[in-house]
């Protein structure tokens, strides 16, 4: 392989390099960019749907709050029914005065009331309960047996906090965690005590199924659960979780709190009687979606850049092998010359200097000059285009002579030259071999060139410059073949000389 | 051709490759959850359902019903419940405001009431597809049968039964109760410690008199047809027998007992349903009382025995029901189901259907206090009746309790008083057949 093709390769290779280097660096930003926008546009989306879901929850858990604000109003109006009648209310069974009869009159008439205003609701207690324990209406079996040994009275009392109204909500009584109860003192020593299993609440926490991942909770005042969708928690505390982020979020102005954090939305609202609704969603399943969709854009963004290499690796195949070429002829152009088809004079310099500057232990350096005798009659007699036909024929001759070793170039005009170097050989071998290789160019150039001679008289002169100095530039080699050329012009042409010191 | 070919090839890989990217993508982005986004929902029917109870009850009622859900997709129960007290009125302005339950748990009595003619209630043979009859004997099916119309099918069977503190029957020596005069003189120790022998609730109290009276008098109280077959004398002699009772201590009075100060020892034994043996005997004996079950009382000779046998409790079907086949299948359900018959075990008493018992026989039924209770009472061949529902009237026993009230608390003679309570109860015995 010639340098020029080695050049040529390597210039290739590294041309190639650079369009691949290129493909991957842009596709590696198609990638990043891709993932880039759309991360910022999920965590957008992000935002805008927990925002979404916040409010969905907010107003679900709003409703929710309506809704047992009016079953637990219903519950209050209802006992305040027991006011309307003074026998209702002002009677106490304590009351040692009055007679047994009375008393058992009084408490059919009371128990007729409460059947009456208790008729139509689920009522799982609706009875009044005295000081001593003694009790009218229905008060369940399962109530009574939270009180093996009494003192019933006493707990309901307890409970009986707001000092207005004078009532109160219980729930957990004594552990029991399938009621809520609500309390009225009707007198002194007579509270109306109404109940409603904790289950009967699941008619009022109905929201849409839209939220069906959301957990409802009811909770009473110390954050125990009195009712959840998940009926296993019911009696135990609000989950630690939730319970922490509501307290940090909690705030006096507003008996609604919203949480947006990156474990949970949470909204609670707080009911008529400070027992709050709690609504919780887990952020990842809100955003499960989006989780779904990151995962997918960073695959579409990869394959994107992976069909972005293959398409660009595509082009590069089959851009860069008209590329190639035209680079190629574009080289040639530059270093060749166009009409003999060898290197023009700047590239033999270059190509000369080049092995010039080379160390080398022991080197002889063989400089040829070749000139055309009496080429301008070829021009005059055949023309100029005959002429270039000749120089044409001239350098296919010399290509066809020498083996790539030797350095071809055209100097000018109808002058070439060559140049080799032999390392460790006999200078005088050298030039016998130079001398025999010369004289066969002038011997086949008179073959190749038998018709013009006639015509012209037109033969080939040659100087040689032979030397084993290796400080000696391109300028000293070339002025020395020249003038050794000059030698064998004056000496008749068609023949050649070597340079010897004194020639000028 | 091959130099064509070869520059094809590319430019097909790079289609197929983009074609494989756009199926890619497309497949990434299409959600397998919402392949449709118009969601069908399956229809739904709604039916309704009620009984009475206490907490036990209502728990695996409940889950009972979303059992049934679960097994019968599309139906949805909703339901309304409560303590019994109170509720026979609650169910009398359902069924008179023809607001009733699809479904209902009624009383034996009720079906006299609401259905003298059969048509009061959903004629269930018509729903013999969805209901397996065959688990019952045609005796039992003939308990909820009015005029030819299968009204309501028994639960269990029920009776009364008397459970006695058998700590309390030592620490006073005595001895256990056989006949009524035992039960006086029991009653006059025991006064002297300020207890009584029995307590009771008011309906039972009435069965209480009603097994003395016909024992006693050889008489029955109704007649087959429900109504009142006494006369003032024999009022009379009830009212003097009731308040015998009281001052002697053998019964506390009405209004006074609470299940409670049975609990606490304020009295040695109580009188109550085979299906209340949960509330009145284990509980006692849950808190480390020895608890006996003690046999009716008897006057010696008598030649009725006054105790009545019903079906404990009754599943029917409203005549207006708006899906029958729904109600029926939850009917069944609640019947003959083995899983809902574990979940109710004897809570009501010993199942009647055959499959609700042979669920339970696997769980150890022979060994419950109820069907020990039930077995015993057959082993003693008592000549036991179907109870007349009027037994059971709320109405009539309210009418005998407040008039009773007059002559207890000294207001009124034994004679007037008679005459009203007698008065009263056949308006209301006659009044029950003229609906």
């Amino acid at each position: 392989m010639s340098g020029k093709d080695k050049r040529h390769e390597r210039s290739g290779h590294r041309f190639r390099l650079f369009q691949i280097e290129i493909l991957i660096i842009f596709s590696a930003l198609i990638a990043i960019v891709t993932i880039f926008l759309d991360y910022v546009i999920l965590q957008r989306s992000d935002r805008a749907m927990k925002e979404t879901v916040s409010k969905l929850v907010a107003a679900d858990s709003r409703q929710l709050e309506l809704n047992i604000n009016s079953y637990l109003q219903r519950m209050e109006t209802t006992a305040t029914l027991m006011f309307s009648d003074e026998a209702y209310y002002e009677y106490d069974a304590t009351d040692e005065s009055m007679e047994e009869y009375d008393k058992v009159k009084t408490e059919e008439l009371i128990s007729s009331r409460i059947v009456d205003i208790g008729l139509m609701d689920n009522y799982a207690d609706f009875g009044i309960v005295y000081s001593d324990d003694h009790k009218v209406g229905w008060i369940s079996h399962g109530t009574e047996d939270l009180f093996p040994d009494g003192g019933m009275y006493d707990t309901f009392a307890s409970y009986i906090v707001n000092e207005r109204k004078k009532d109160g909500w219980g729930f957990g009584i004594n552990g029991n965690t399938d009621r809520m109860f609500y309390f009225k003192r009707l007198n002194p020593n007579a509270i109306l005590v109404s109940s409603i299993y904790t289950r009967e609440l699941a008619s009022v926490f109905v929201y849409p199924e839209q939220l069906d991942s959301m957990t409802v909770r009811f909770v009473d005042d110390s954050g125990i659960i009195m009712f959840s969708v998940n009926t296993d928690e019911i009696g135990s505390s609000l989950p630690g979780d939730i319970a922490a982020e509501l307290n940090q979020a909690a705030t006096d102005a507003t008996n609604s709190r919203t949480v947006i954090s990156s474990d949970y939305i949470i909204n609670s609202n707080v009911c008529s009687n400070d027992w709050q609704v709690v609504c919780s969603i887990p952020t990842r399943i809100i955003l499960e979606e989006n989780i779904r969709l990151r995962g997918f854009t960073v695959r579409v963004s990869i394959c994107l850049a992976a069909l972005f290499v293959l398409i660009g690796l595509m082009l590069i195949i089959n851009i860069s092998k008209p590329v190639d070429g035209m680079v190629s002829t574009l080289e040639n152009r530059a270093e060749i010359d166009r009409l003999s088809g060898v290197m023009n004079k700047a590239t033999f310099q270059d190509e000369v200097e080049k092995i010039l500057a080379k160390e080398a232990k022991e080197r002889i350096s063989v400089f040829v000059m070749l000139d055309m005798d009496n080429f301008k009659q070829i021009n005059d007699k055949l023309g100029h285009i005959y002429g270039d036909q000749v120089i044409i024929r001239v350098g296919k001759l010399l290509k066809r002579m020498y083996n790539e070793e030797t350095l071809i170039g055209r100097l000018g005009g109808d002058e070439f030259a060559l140049y080799t170097e032999c390392v460790g050989v006999d200078f005088t071998a050298v030039k016998d071999a130079v001398s025999t290789q010369v004289e066969y160019v002038l011997e086949e150039f008179l073959i190749e060139f038998e018709l013009e001679r006639e015509q012209c008289n037109v033969s080939m002169s040659a100087g040689v410059y032979m030397t084993d100095d290796m400080s000696e530039d391109f300028e000293a080699l070339y002025g020395k073949a020249d003038k050794a050329l000059y030698k064998s012009k004056n000496s008749g042409k068609n023949c050649f000389n070597f340079y010897r010191e004194g020639d000028e | 051709m091959k130099t064509k070919i070869k520059r094809i090839i590319p430019y097909v890989l790079v289609l197929a490759f983009a074609i494989c990217m756009i199926v890619l993508i497309l497949k990434l982005s299409s959600n397998p959850d919402n392949a449709d986004t118009i969601t069908a929902h399956d229809e739904q029917t709604n039916i309704k359902l009620s009984w009475w109870g206490n907490d036990v009850r209502h728990i695996y009622t409940m889950e009972g019903v979303e059992l049934f859900k679960e097994k019968n997709t599309g139906v949805n129960v909703s339901f309304r419940y409560g303590e019994w007290t109170g509720y026979e009125d609650r169910n009398h302005v359902w069924m008179e405001s023809h607001n009733e339950a699809d479904v209902m748990q009624i009383n034996y009595a009720w079906i006299d009431q609401y259905s003298p003619d059969g048509n009061g209630f959903y004629d269930l043979n018509e729903l013999s597809d969805y209901i397996d009859l065959d688990n019952f004997t045609e005796e039992e099916l003939s308990y909820g049968t009015q005029n030819g119309k299968l009204n309501a099918i028994p639960i269990a069977m029920n009776t009364h039964v008397f459970y006695y503190n058998k700590d309390l029957l030592d620490e006073y020596d005595f001895s256990v109760p056989r006949t009524w005069d035992d039960l006086f003189e029991m009653g006059d120790i025991v006064k002297k410690h300020g207890k009584y022998v029995l307590g009771m609730s008011k309906k039972q109290f009435f069965i209480f008199l009603v097994a003395y009276f016909e024992q006693s008098h050889d008489k029955a109280m109704f007649n087959e047809d429900g109504t009142f077959n006494l006369n003032e004398q024999d009022v009379q002699d009830i009212l003097v027998f009731y308040k015998k009772l009281i001052d002697h201590n053998v019964v506390c009075p009405i209004d006074l007992f609470e299940r409670n100060s049975y609990l606490s020892g304020e009295m040695i034994g109580t009188m109550c349903w085979v299906s209340d043996t949960k509330i009145y005997h284990d509980t006692l004996v849950q808190k480390g009382v020895n608890v006996i079950r003690v046999d009716y009382p008897m006057v010696p000779g008598a030649k009725r025995t006054g105790w009545y046998i019903k079906p404990a409790t009754m599943w029917a079907i409203g005549a207006d029901t708006s899906d029958p086949v729904a109600s029926a299948k939850l009917v069944n359900f609640l019947l003959n189901d083995p899983e809902m018959a574990r979940l109710q075990q004897t809570e009501k008493g010993v199942p009647v259907s055959n499959s609700a018992v042979e669920a339970l026989k696997q769980d150890g039924l022979a060994e419950s206090t109820e069907y020990i209770a039930i077995q015993e009472m057959k082993e003693h061949n008592y000549e036991m009746s179907l109870i007349i529902p009027n037994m059971e009237n709320e109405k009539i026993i309210d009418a005998f309790k407040s008039g009773a009230d007059e002559y207890i608390f000294d207001k009124m003679g034994v004679e007037e008083c008679a005459s009203n309570i007698r008065r009263a109860i056949a308006s209301l015995a006659s009044d029950k057949k003229d609906n």
